[in-house]
């Protein structure tokens, strides 16, 4: 269990980092953004994005923390993470890679927006209508296994 | 150190949990909830003495999902038991008769 909390305070170093761009990225937008970038539609979406990505970080940091200070949480946790038939959906509805790839996507489609909506429009539809996919399909293996 | 031969039986038995899983209908019987109610543990300390979620007990308790050989093996050490004492292959043994039947 040792090991496991290795790997829970790891991920809280590494969901620092967006937490930190996050608060960056706001500092930005706010005070040193032009008023020219600041009128975009991209720019709104883009400061969204931004904070939910933060928000979530900071949610999700404040719970591991609390995973690791009680024991039997952990062990829940630790159950629930490694639990077979959960893997086993979780890579039939082909979770971590969708996941990575619409993430990415967004990402692409933020960058893209400054240039040309379309893209833009276009990448996002991708990356929403992927991870739709792959909620449903988890949630009927869900009741199926 | 793992033989050949426990390598052998762990990747049948894991062909055979995807196979039963993959055709619906066919799935390992277990005594898993008599055996509970036997030594009057819940779903909870089952999962948790195992290393699995509640989820997933209820999943094979009810034929939804088919344990693999370690979670099997793990089950059955936790009542003291082998694993064809708690898992019945009558229906795999029936299967493999036929198969070899046709060959």
């Amino acid at each position: 269990m040792e090991k496991y909390k290795k790997t829970l305070r790891n991920r809280i170093a590494l969901l620092t980092m967006p937490a930190l761009i996050a608060v960056a990225l706001s500092i930005f937008d706010v005070f040193f953004a032009s008023e020219k970038v600041k009128s975009s539609f991209i720019f709104g979406f883009q400061v969204g994005a931004t904070t939910a990505l933060g928000l979530l970080s900071m949610l999700l940091i404040i719970r591991y923390s609390a995973i690791i200070r009680d024991s039997s949480k952990l062990q829940l946790q630790f159950n629930k993470e490694y639990d077979e038939r959960y893997k086993a959906i979780r890579a039939k509805a082909g979770m971590p890679v969708l996941l990575i790839t619409s993430l990415g996507m967004v990402v692409a489609g933020i960058i893209a927006g400054y240039y040309s909506i379309t893209i833009f429009a276009t990448l996002i539809a991708a990356a929403v209508c992927q991870m739709l996919v792959a909620a449903i399909i988890k949630q009927i293996y869900l009741r199926k296994m | 150190m793992q033989s050949t031969l426990d390598r052998f039986c762990e990747v049948c038995y894991s062909n055979y949990a995807e196979y039963t899983v993959q055709k619906e209908g066919t799935y390992l019987n277990t005594n898993i909830a008599a055996l509970r109610k036997q030594h009057k543990y819940s779903q909870e300390e089952l999962a948790l003495a195992v290393g699995v979620t509640r989820q997933t007990i209820t999943s094979i308790e009810i034929g939804k999902y088919t344990a693999s050989l370690p979670l099997a093996f793990k089950i059955a050490h936790f009542f003291g038991l082998t694993i064809e004492e708690v898992f019945d292959f009558s229906e795999c043994v029936k299967e493999m008769e036929a198969y070899h039947g046709k060959v």
